[in-house]
């Protein structure tokens, strides 16, 4: 009679390889943060702008099929010249698309990412789980990239796929296939950046999580850094600009001042360091005058106020010219987190690019068009001369180089996993 | 090794020797334990570090050659950065924690096993919170007040005896109203759903809508902040930055033509102290009745 | 007498989950064992005599007055809570002054109290050290000195042995008989049977969130008599004792144990059963060396009941 063991019995069927057991991790992750009523809610609105998205693809195949009703709308934005062959603009059109697709949605990720991030890791350390991890055949890295890929797992449903999914349809709604040869770096390039978001977003939020074991102060820490470092990167770049206006401003009429002095009488007030003509208005003929001038020298006065007020606007566009020029070594807005990730997206869609090819191809400008994108339009707004090629690109899209973005990025990262490596440790940490 | 107990024959009962006004004692102690708790741990470091944000850069732009005037940089530090963003935060880092701090770590039991009211318990709790952000709001307000007008005759002559305590008063006067409205959101048993609600209620009404000049922004506690500022401190910044010549285009509007606040049409100042009141206490009453009636519980280590 | 502790039609509902199921239950003064398995309701209990939960539905009272949101009511009563959680940076002594602080004692009054409940539970040696620097079983006895700190008439102490050594096990069951004896009540939730049954014979039994059985372990026993009694006989010649009992009408079955020498047997009726144990040693000449009943521990009690 056989006798069989009762006792411990070991595992004798086959394991999976070595390279993917912290799926496990990830899809178990996943699996909660699906039950969770806000991540779920929260996905749902996200993907309302990948219809946006999808819209726009659809609506710009709809124009390379000359598709009368809305040729008929387009007529007043853009040329003729472009609706004749819009397929010239078409990875033009499309890269803008995507490029306003992902500044709305980076407000999607960092939300979800506070509400499902927090509690990745300072949920094992508050109920001691983290040996129940590391007491099976995985590994610290397992462990992390399996936290990981839930961030990943997010930012793939809400940014990604989505993108992917517009990218078929746009490219089913096109007439040849050549469509894929012009547009596939914009596919590639959202690929990417979803990798850049999950790698900086996820480790950054991973050792914010590692750091405590109470979830609540990881996300409002996360928030804490999101809202506070974008209000500073305005902050910062408002204030510098606009004194960096100011001064080339004064600087400029205190010169034509010097040059061109008023009548004699007229007077002139000092305020602070700059100098001001003051004026007075006429009750009769409802204008505004120089202040002081005897009734004979109106004329002369009259003349002067003309030449000035050119000088004026001159001086005021000088400045503002002076204020674009400077953004491009501007390092301020990077003190925005999400600005750092714009600028990378930026790169990756070549968004500037883009913004320029509009630019030549769209010659007068045109009111209507830079209204509709004005919503998105960073904080730092550069004018760039009328006509020039650049004036989209320059006002759309951060200047400076971004090398910049991509080292404090890899700060926060390096940053990141030095916290990591420090905070989650095998079995010290046991309560 | 423990000791062996010395004696294990009680005596008789006594009635405990508790004396006579036992609550306000029991009070007194459990405010001094919250504010030990909050004055302990990384949450104090983390929330030093952010406030430091505001003392630190504007002495970095200071530095620079092409600074802006100390006005500019004093509206937008310590009129926007702080009452909009970092005194919300912290409010909800302590009022939405005061009691689900206790909850997460499983210490609330005893808190609620001793012979206090849980509204009374509640009111304490949030009392401490609101201490506690008040003094790092003002702490740091003030440090950022002398980091902003340093090297400038108005630093003693105007802006530490009397501009710095007013503005210091409306801080803490603008987390009796954030600590009152969070600490109903810490009341909730899921710490999601609170962060969630404190999150979007500062981005949306705090960040958003405040701005608008619309109905809806009189539901936000940085409007009465924004109002009684322009009653009590006759911004002078308005008139002073870049120089207030009247023709330019680089004016700088005053700080109501910036928030879109009219005083002739705005509530006078009476008027923002008993609403921002009024609705704080109506906060603090719906707070301890929901602590009345709240059922906790801390067998399970996750409540969500 | 009136009930210390009273509970009359209590259920408790978490969400789908039933934690008690109509429970009416009086339990007098004295020290008193609450026994069940895991998730039978013995902490939700505790949780609603001491006023942190809410019945869903009946009336609990402890010493005659409603216990939700009773403040004054909480001065007389101590938990010591079956969760492992302290504030962690306090000292030991700290910890029961801050307790006793709470109950509304003044300064000197609460570090005297505290003084004289850390050298109650044994800790006077520990009680300056950080609590996050404890074993288990210092745990335990600080959480048990919290309770007592502001000597309260009744105390309910959820799962107070788990963690502890045996020789704190010991000091404990001692602590807590001591507190008896010094008039106070107890109400001691357990799973373990020995623990409690070392601490009193009053029990009851919980299962399930319903009241299995409640009294002395010897009523218990008497209530249950429509199940098999088992007793067993240990005699020399304990086959030919199987053949003689195996013929008596209340005898339900018999069991033999050979490696220890004795029978196994089990009766619906175990008065008569003992009646005729004498009879049968003196007349057939059968030397019964020793008689004892499995039953008598709460162990066997309470697969009875469970099973049931």
């Amino acid at each position: 009679m056989p006798i069989f063991d009762q006792g411990y019995q070991h595992w004798k069927g086959p394991l999976s390889g070595r390279v993917w057991r912290w799926v496990t991790i990830a899809r178990y992750g996943v699996r909660v943060q699906r039950n969770n009523r806000i991540v779920r809610l929260l996905l749902l609105t996200a993907w309302l702008p990948a219809l946006g998205l999808i819209g726009a693809m659809v609506v710009w195949g709809m124009l390379e099929r000359q598709s009368e009703s809305l040729l008929a709308i387009f007529s007043k934005f853009l040329p003729p010249e472009v609706l004749q062959e819009p397929q010239a603009l078409r990875a033009t059109m499309w890269t803008l698309a995507y490029s306003i697709f992902f500044k709305v949605e980076m407000y999607f990720i960092m939300l979800l990412v506070a509400f499902a991030g927090p509690g990745l890791i300072s949920q094992d350390l508050r109920l001691n789980a983290l040996p129940l991890y590391l007491a099976r055949p995985l590994t610290r890295l397992d462990y992390f990239l399996g936290k990981l890929g839930v961030i990943g797992a997010l930012v793939a449903s809400v940014a990604v796929i989505p993108a992917a999914a517009a990218y078929l349809v746009g490219v089913c709604f096109c007439l040849d296939l050549d469509v894929i040869k012009d547009t596939y770096p914009i596919l590639l390039g959202s690929v990417a950046y979803g990798i850049v978001i999950t790698l900086s977003a996820g480790t950054l939020i991973l050792a914010l999580s590692s750091l405590t074991r109470r979830t609540l102060y990881v996300g409002i820490t996360w928030a804490g850094l999101w809202l506070i470092s974008a209000a500073v990167g305005t902050i910062m770049t408002t204030i510098h600009g606009e004194s960096l206006r100011q001064e080339v401003y004064h600087a400029e009429s205190d010169r034509w001042l010097d040059e061109h002095p008023p009548p004699v009488g007229a007077k002139i007030k000092q305020y602070g360091n700059h100098r001001h003509p003051v004026f007075q208005n006429n009750p009769k003929t409802s204008r505004l005058e120089l202040a002081g001038l005897q009734p004979a020298q109106q004329a002369e006065g009259d003349r002067w106020v003309q030449e000035w007020s050119r000088a004026n606007g001159q001086a005021w566009q000088k400045s503002r010219t002076e204020e674009g020029a400077a953004t491009r070594g501007d390092w301020r807005p990077m003190c925005s987190y999400t600005a750092n990730l714009q600028r990378i997206a930026d790169l990756l869609l070549d968004t500037e690019g883009a913004w320029i090819t509009l630019g030549k191809a769209v010659d007068q400008p045109q009111a209507a068009l830079k209204k509709s994108f004005r919503v998105v339009m960073p904080a730092n707004v550069v004018q760039s001369p009328p006509g020039s090629e650049r004036r989209f690109a320059d006002q759309f899209v951060l200047q400076y180089p971004w090398w910049w973005s991509a080292g404090v990025l890899a700060g926060l990262l390096g940053l990141s996993t030095w916290i990591l490596t420090r905070r989650v440790k095998s079995l010290d940490r046991l309560k | 090794m423990t000791t062996a107990p010395t004696s294990i024959t009680l005596g008789p009962i006594r009635e405990a020797p508790i004396r006579r006004g036992f609550m306000l004692s029991a009070l007194a102690a459990l405010f001094i334990l919250t504010l030990r708790q909050n004055l302990r741990g990384r949450r104090l470091l983390v929330l030093s570090l952010l406030f430091l944000l505001p003392v630190v850069l504007p002495g970095v732009i200071k530095w620079a050659p092409d600074s802006p005037p100390p006005e500019a940089l004093e509206f937008a530090f310590v009129f926007n950065l702080i009452p909009h963003l970092l005194a919300p935060l912290t409010a909800l880092l302590y009022a939405a924690g005061a009691i689900q701090d206790e909850v997460e770590d499983q210490t609330l039991t005893y808190l609620l096993l001793r012979p206090l009211p849980r509204w009374a318990l509640y009111w304490t709790r949030l009392a401490a919170a609101w201490l506690t952000t008040s003094v790092l709001t003002g702490l740091f307000t003030t440090l950022t007040l002398v980091v902003v007008y340093w090297n400038t005759p108005e630093l003693w002559g105007d802006v530490l005896p009397r501009r710095a305590a007013i503005v210091v008063g409306l801080m803490a006067l603008a987390q009796v109203g954030y600590c009152s409205l969070f600490g109903i959101f810490g009341l909730g048993t899921r710490r999601v759903l609170s962060l969630f609600g404190g999150l979007i209620y500062i981005i949306v009404f705090e960040g958003l809508l405040a701005n608008f000049d619309a109905v809806v922004r009189r539901l936000s506690v940085v409007y009465y902040f924004r109002v009684l500022s322009l009653h009590w401190l006759v911004p002078s910044g308005s008139t002073k930055w870049p120089t207030g010549d009247p023709g330019s285009a680089t004016r700088m509007p005053p700080w109501s033509e910036i928030w879109s606040i009219d005083l002739t049409t705005a509530f006078s100042a009476e008027r923002c102290l008993t609403i921002l009141l009024a609705v704080s206490a109506l906060f603090l009453l719906i707070g301890a009745m929901r602590m009345r009636s709240q059922e906790f519980r801390m067998k399970t280590a996750e409540g969500s | 007498m009136t009930p210390i502790i009273d509970f009359e039609g209590v259920s408790k509902w978490y969400g789908n989950v039933i934690g008690l199921n109509k429970l009416t239950v009086r339990i007098p003064a004295g020290v008193t064992g609450l026994l069940g398995p895991n998730g039978a309701g013995k902490s939700t209990l505790l949780q609603l005599a001491t006023g942190q939960l809410r019945p869903s539905q009946g009336r609990v009272r402890v010493l005659g007055q409603p216990v939700w949101n009773n403040a004054a009511l909480l001065r007389q009563v101590g938990l010591c809570p079956e969760q492992d959680a302290f504030w962690e940076w306090m000292t030991g002594f700290d910890f029961v002054r801050t307790c006793a602080r709470l109950t509304g004692m003044g300064r000197r009054a609460a570090s005297e109290a505290a003084e004289r409940a850390l050298a109650t539970v044994g800790m006077t040696e520990h009680m300056g050290r950080a609590i996050r620097g404890y074993s288990k079983g210092m745990r335990q006895r600080t959480k048990l000195a919290q309770a007592l700190v502001h000597e309260p008439r009744v105390l309910f102490l959820d799962e107070p042995f788990t963690g502890t050594d045996p020789l704190g096990r010991h000091e404990m069951i001692e602590v807590i008989r001591a507190l008896g004896a010094a008039g106070r009540s107890v109400l001691v939730s357990s799973h373990v049977l020995y623990e409690v049954q070392a601490l009193t014979p009053n029990i009851i039994l919980l299962h399930r969130g319903r009241l299995v059985a409640e009294g002395h372990v010897r009523q218990i026993r008497d209530l249950i008599d429509a199940h098999p009694h088992r007793i067993v006989l240990v005699c020399d010649n304990h086959r030919a004792l199987a053949a003689k009992v195996v013929a008596w009408d209340d005898v339900e079955g018999v069991k033999v144990m050979s490696s220890e020498s004795a029978l196994l047997v089990e009766t619906r009726r175990p008065d008569a059963f003992y009646g005729r144990l004498p009879i049968l040693a003196t007349r057939d000449g059968v030397r019964i060396r020793e008689v004892y009943s499995e039953d008598d521990n709460l162990e066997a009690v309470f697969k009875y009941l469970v099973n049931k």
